[in-house]
């Protein structure tokens, strides 16, 4: 370890600086008026320094991590390098650091002696910007235009002084004026609160001492990134992943990504994922590297706070225009999926490289669940907006939680007390409970999602959810099972019908009266071979009914075996790529084996990866000769297998 | 007319048993620490009881502080439960609000604890009420007799009945309570309407879980205790998280108020001592061996809050709002992978503790560092009977310098002091300038062996300029449990607009609520002319999730001042004004008081001659070697005496550090009062 020059000086300067950031959350919480914010908590706070690298933060959500700052600079480039004492600038274009329309973010220079010194910043999502459909947020975005009112940077406050215009055209063109003027108060409330802070520790500290604390604490940072990084092998790493339903053709969207460590340094590369798509499946590259960050924080140090310097070791690349660096006018609402499945692409890369901290992947979306209505008892149209959580991913020494925000996620609840939604909207919360059966298998089982049951009382309501992770379930890791995908089901008449043609993205669907939308939300994944799980846990988990004994012999008993087949891998030149993802042939015994035949046909496998993340691939029939599967150079280098290796199969699909 | 009587406060900590027994006649405090027995708490109660029988009076009031309840929760002692709940919700306790036990993010492993009734015992009941109370679905017999049948197999020790919608209905609860008492008579029943009927159904249940968890357990432990009372002719009182004693019947029945007994004793203590010492706005700062806990008062009220979590799970009752930092004289000092220092929240505890403790502990700690700056000396611990070992210490810090090329302990030390004392002065921070109070109008009041020692170091941090240090700082829960009015509160919720609101309508709800604890109040012992109320509306701006309690100045003011009031507040505290906007109120409190003539605080003799040193010793202060640093004795400073620091004042269980800069004075009273006299030495 270096030497600090006044280690005790740069502790003490650190936990000011992020106290600072604590007192602007506190201020949010309490004076914002959407419940997304006060019991959402969707919003983040930091300090960066006079250049806009981030300074501190506290417990934010981590999905505005590197929007909060790359957002900053952008800003600062956008004016020219110039911004003045008493401006505020506010910005939500994906596109310039922004996330998706509703994250809107304020951003104030801070000044002393005429001199820039930090920024104060603020990205609050706000509960309409427009759009579409009621809360803006919907599965069926095809264009940006659909997904509400998109700000480039402008001055909300010039020297000071508000600009009117642009205050009067946000309120022109969102649903609920008064609450999105009121949450933008509650931000610059909050950039208040950190620009006096920061003003009080600065006169007590001094201007220069301040500076050149907040040069050592990002030098810190990035040191300690560094030694984390050289401590994995180097080498190249790659893994892949889906998101469900390009609206076109009904099939997969493809998320490739490449790891190469070098020394102290980690660059990952997208090449090779989907061009963007007409749904709102895409991201700004800004979101990219959030999700990179946030997964590779979990894996190598996940106890230290953040600051810019943590990222300076890592580069992030993706062509333009794919998914994860998408160009107008993709839609980019789905960035909370986005984000959440380059961090399981994250973690299936570096999984056996870094394996201490990884677990079971969880619900990999936000489950953005919305429902507008108008409630008979106080003739008020309201809109309902939930984001339940699923369960979190089995790791070793435990299993997942149920229901639980996860590690990528901030701290607060997904889901509102089911006495204040029948208080305010038209609707009734028949049940709320666990979802048996849904936590990966494994030996250490991923948590249970939750099953939530929402009947409309109004004679209309109007149904939107964004959810991915429908088709593609959460994987399990080092053998571990997958959890049960998200689904979302409405209940009319006696039967079920289905909301939407892609599962998961839902735009404006017409609720009637008596309507059930079942909600139900993803298990976490697996961690570990499930026939190596402890049967006291295993007896514990039919007791307790968290594993209904059909599922249970399924999994852990001796038929466990039989719907896994081991095969050996055969070296070929090509990995087989087709309609959104990769191929797998197989011989037909070896389908039937796992379940599919001619009038069933083959679906989804995994392709077993003992000391990581599986790889998903779409079974076909091929002139394979039983017993063996052909893998490609990139699937082969994934799973770390060598030329007639034993792989394990495993069917997802019936 | 006979003599009269003795009271007694019995603070039972881990450790040791604190006592303080008021001798009316001439009106001695006498104070004794007892040896505590962790598996049998009540054992160190008797004996304080033996010593007051000693004094051959009657005793006439015994208030305990009690971590009973506390210890229960976090150890997962507590009782066997089984839940009762409307059908499609046997999950709620275990899903909550879906959060996360904190600190988790990024943590791949970060775990719910697991639930207090396993998901098996919870069973479901056909009914359903909506939100305004109205029956939508009627409870169903035949869901509630296969219910019961299915109690009556699992066998719980207590069971807990949580409907939705309940706080604004009972009915159901009441119904479902009477059939599992006549199904499992004698086996305590909590219904969630009973305990805090406001909305928020996991909030409701969680509560009454927690209380049903520890009804069983401290019921045994307070009908105990209190048997040996009634052969005394007398009744046992307990210390409530609100600053308030309880009966021990309503500290059985709702256990849950208890949580933080102790603490809030350390604050009445403190209350007591500062309102004789005519200070009334002043942050508590007690230093134990892992964490500090500071508790902000202002008028002689402690802050209150609704807002914490045990176990995993919020406990929504008025308490005293005291915030908690790992800092303590146990704290470890370790260094973080990029080179800096951090200073706990690990903490060697009491065993193996510090390394100069000499029993095992190797690693350098907050008392190490005290010691080596002089600020201890080796025999400054409980009047020597712990001798420190400097050598120890030495050795600690330097194998700890080793690891990032830092060769003098000293520094090393003096890093340390500064990390502790920024944690204790973040935490001040919390319960002030994040809550709107600037702590320059506060004075400190440190507690604890180890509060008095930081107590300058942290006032100049926060810009505070004067600290009291009360006589016996280990000592003041127990002469808190004393002086502690009994206290009830009463809580209505209430929906709609303030605007709206009928005058008539809230004053009659107040009368109400008013009659239903002066009814308690008499049953508690406390007749019509020992009785004080005061009331308060939780008001919200319309929008908002959460607001700000606002106390009334009589029960009829007018809801036009008391808005602004609120907006007044809430501006200062948030930074936010929205004067004029609609204003909600959330619900109605009743504060009701039994009140007790606190004991008059004996004078502390005068000083009589100079003021001397006991002894000289090298002491490192800010930054500056004293070579002959002065020692004071504190049991010899006579009231009246002044002192300058850079000084030390030792006394049993407690050292307290003059700083440079702050004048020393003993008052009438034998409390410290320093003062800073120069500020030249801020950082």
């Amino acid at each position: 370890m270096t030497a600090v020059a006044d280690p005790a000086r740069l502790a003490v300067l650190r936990e000011l600086l992020i106290a600072i950031v604590r007192d602007m959350r506190t201020t949010m919480i309490r004076t914002a008026h959407s419940s997304v914010i006060t019991e959402g908590h969707d919003f983040s706070c930091a300090l960066l320094d006079g250049a806009g690298e981030l300074i501190a933060q506290s417990e934010d959500s981590p999905a505005h991590i590197f929007p909060l700052a790359r957002q900053a600079r952008l800003a600062l480039a956008h004016f020219g390098g110039r911004l003045d004492p008493g401006d505020v600038v506010i910005g939500n274009d994906p596109y310039q650091g922004g996330t998706h329309l509703n994250d809107v973010a304020l951003i104030q220079p801070l000044f002393a002696g005429g001199r820039r010194i930090a920024f104060a910043v603020v990205r609050g999502h706000l509960a309409d910007v427009g759009g579409n459909v009621p809360g803006s947020i919907s599965g069926g975005a095809r264009e940006i235009y659909q997904e509400g009112l998109r700000i480039p940077f402008a001055k909300l406050i010039a020297a000071g002084r508000p600009v009117r215009a642009i205050g009067d055209l946000i309120r022109a063109n969102v649903r609920l004026p008064e609450a999105s003027t009121g949450d933008l108060e509650a931000m610059r409330a909050c950039l208040r609160t950190g620009a006096a802070r920061l003003e009080a520790l600065r006169a007590r500290i001094g201007t220069a001492a301040l500076g050149r604390g907040m040069a050592d604490i990002l030098a810190l940072g990035e040191r300690r990134m560094r030694a984390a990084i050289a401590a994995l092998p180097a080498g190249r790493y790659g893994f892949e992943d889906y998101f469900d339903g390009d609206p076109h053709t009904g099939e997969s969207v493809f998320l490739r990504l490449t790891v190469t460590v070098t020394g102290d340094r980690l660059d990952c590369d997208f090449a090779g994922s989907a061009a963007q798509v007409p749904a709102p499946l895409n991201c700004g590259l800004t979101s990219t590297e959030t999700g990179v960050f946030t997964a590779l924080k979990a894996l190598l140090d996940p106890k230290s706070p953040i600051n810019g310097g943590a990222f300076r070791p890592i580069r992030v690349a993706a062509p333009v225009g794919t998914i994860v660096n998408a160009q107008p006018p993709a839609a980019c609402g789905g960035f909370g999926e986005m984000r959440r499945r380059i961090e399981s692409v994250t973690m299936g890369a570096l999984a056996a490289a870094a394996p201490a901290n990884i677990a079971g992947d969880t619900k990999g979306t936000s489950n953005h669940v919305l429902i507008g209505a108008t409630n008979p008892a106080h003739r008020r149209t309201t809109v309902f907006y939930e984001w339940p959580a699923g369960g979190t991913g089995g790791f070793f020494g435990g299993d997942g939680s149920s229901a639980m925000r996860a590690y990528d996620e901030g701290d607060f609840g997904s889901i509102l007390p089911v006495e204040l939604v029948e208080r305010e909207h038209a609707l009734m919360v028949e049940r709320c409970e666990l979802r048996p059966d849904s936590g990966g298998a494994g030996q250490f089982r991923g948590g249970l999602g939750l099953r939530r049951d929402l009947r409309l009382l109004a004679e209309t309501g109007v149904l939107s959810v964004l959810s991915d992770r429908n088709r593609v379930p959460p994987f399990g890791v080092c053998n571990g099972q997958s959890g049960a995908p998200n689904r979302f089901r409405v209940w009319r008449d006696g039967a079920f019908i289905a909301p939407s043609e892609i599962p998961g993205k839902i735009t404006g669907f017409r609720l009637q009266k008596g309507d059930r939308l079942i909600v139900e939300t993803a298990g976490g994944g697996g961690y570990g071979d499930a026939r190596l799980r402890a049967p006291e846990s295993i007896a514990d988990d039919l007791r307790q009914g968290y594993v209904s004994p059909q599922a249970a012999a399924a999994l852990y008993g001796p038929a466990a075996q039989g719907r896994e087949l081991r095969l050996r891998v055969v070296a070929v030149d090509h990995d087989r790529f087709a309609k959104g993802g990769r191929l797998i042939g197989l011989a037909p015994s070896d389908l039937r084996h796992l379940g599919w035949t001619e009038e069933a046909p083959p679906g989804l496998l995994e392709l077993v990866n003992p000391r990581g993340a599986p790889l998903r691939a779409w079974a076909v029939v091929a002139h394979q000769p039983a017993g063996t599967v052909s893998l490609g150079p990139k699937a082969r280098s994934f799973l770390a297998l060598d030329d007639n290796a034993v792989l394990a199969i495993r069917p997802l699909s019936a | 007319m006979g003599k009269p009587p003795i009271r007694i406060g019995i603070d039972a900590g881990g450790t040791f048993t604190d006592c303080v027994i008021h001798d009316p006649v001439g009106g001695a405090l006498h104070i004794r620490k007892l040896p505590s027995t962790a598996q049998a708490p009540e054992r160190a109660v008797m004996a304080a009881l033996a010593l007051a029988d000693r004094l051959c009076g009657p005793i006439g009031r015994v208030v305990h502080g009690t971590t009973v309840g506390t210890n229960a929760l976090l150890e997962g002692r507590g009782a066997r439960l089984a839940l009762l709940t409307t059908a499609g919700f046997r999950d709620l306790l275990e899903i909550g609000r879906t959060r996360r036990p904190a600190p988790g993010l990024f943590d791949t492993s970060a775990r719910k604890p697991p639930p207090l009734i396993e998901r098996r015992h919870r069973l479901e009941v056909v009914e359903r009420l909506g939100p305004d109370g109205t029956v939508w679905t009627p409870l169903d017999p035949a869901s509630l007799a296969r219910a019961c049948a299915k109690l009556a197999q699992i066998g719980p020790e207590a069971v807990v009945i949580c409907f939705l919608h309940a706080w604004a209905n009972p009915d159901h609860e009441r119904q479902a309570r009477a059939a599992v008492e006549r199904a499992l008579p004698g086996v305590p029943v909590q219904i969630s309407a009973d305990l805090l009927p406001v909305p928020g159904e996991f909030e409701r249940l969680a509560a009454s879980t927690i209380n049903a968890y520890l009804r069983p357990r401290m019921a045994r432990y307070l009908e105990a205790l209190d048997r040996q009372l009634a052969e005394r002719n007398t009744t046992l009182q307990v210390m409530g998280s609100n600053g308030g004693a309880m009966t021990a019947a309503h500290a059985a029945l709702q256990p849950i108020r208890t949580i933080l007994s102790g603490p809030a004793g350390g604050i009445q203590g403190a209350r007591h001592v500062c309102r004789a010492a005519k200070v009334a706005d002043f942050i508590t700062c007690d230093m134990g061996g892992t964490s500090t806990d500071v508790c902000l008062v202002q008028d002689l009220i402690p802050g209150e809050s609704a807002e914490s979590r045990m176990a995993g799970l919020p406990l929504t009752l008025p308490q005293i709002d005291i915030h908690t930092v790992g800092a303590g004289g146990g704290s470890l000092a370790r260094w973080e992978p990029e080179g800096l220092l951090r200073v706990g929240p690990e903490s060697a505890g009491a065993r193996p503790g510090p390394a100069a403790y000499g029993l095992g502990g190797t690693e350098m700690t907050l008392t190490d560092a005290a010691l080596l700056l002089g600020w201890l000396g080796e025999s400054s611990l409980a009047g020597g009977a712990v001798r420190l070992d400097r050598e120890a210490a030495r050795r600690a810090a330097t194998d700890l310098g080793r690891q990032a090329g830092i060769d003098d302990p000293l520094r090393l030390a003096e890093g340390i002091v500064r990390i502790a004392v920024t944690h204790m002065a973040m935490a001040i921070r919390e319960i002030s300038l994040a809550r709107g109070h600037d702590p320059q109008d506060f004075t400190l009041v440190p507690m604890g062996g180890a509060g008095p020692m930081f107590a300058t170091l942290v006032a100049m941090e926060m810009g505070m300029r004067r600290v009291l240090v009360p006589l016996h700082p280990g000592n003041l829960s127990a002469l808190g449990l004393i002086a502690a009015d009994l206290r009830h509160d009463v809580v209505q919720s209430h929906g709609g607009r303030a605007a709206d609101a009928d005058p008539h309508g809230l004053a009659e709800a107040f009368a109400r609520m008013r009659q239903s604890a002066a009814w308690r109040l008499v049953e508690d012992g406390f007749p019509a002319g020992r009785q004080r109320f005061h009331y308060a509306l939780d008001l919200r701006h319309a929008g908002h999730a959460e607001g700000l309690t606002v106390p009334l100045r009589h029960a009829g003011e007018s809801m036009k001042a008391v808005v602004r009031r609120f907006e007044e507040r809430f501006e200062t505290r948030f930074g936010l004004g929205k004067r004029g906007g609609a204003v909600e109120v959330a619900a109605l409190r009743v504060v009701a008081l039994g009140r007790v003539v606190p004991p008059a605080l004996p004078p502390w003799p005068r000083q009589r001659g100079p003021v001397r040193a006991m002894a000289r010793r090298v002491l490192h202060l800010e930054g500056r070697r004293i070579g002959q640093g002065p020692i004071y004795d504190r049991a010899a400073l006579g009231a009246g005496a002044r002192l300058d620091g850079p000084a030390i004042i030792e006394e049993y269980g407690s050292t307290t550090v003059v700083a440079p800069g702050w004048r020393a004075r003993v008052d009438a009273l034998g409390n410290l009062r320093l003062t800073m006299t120069s500020d030249d030495r801020r950082r």
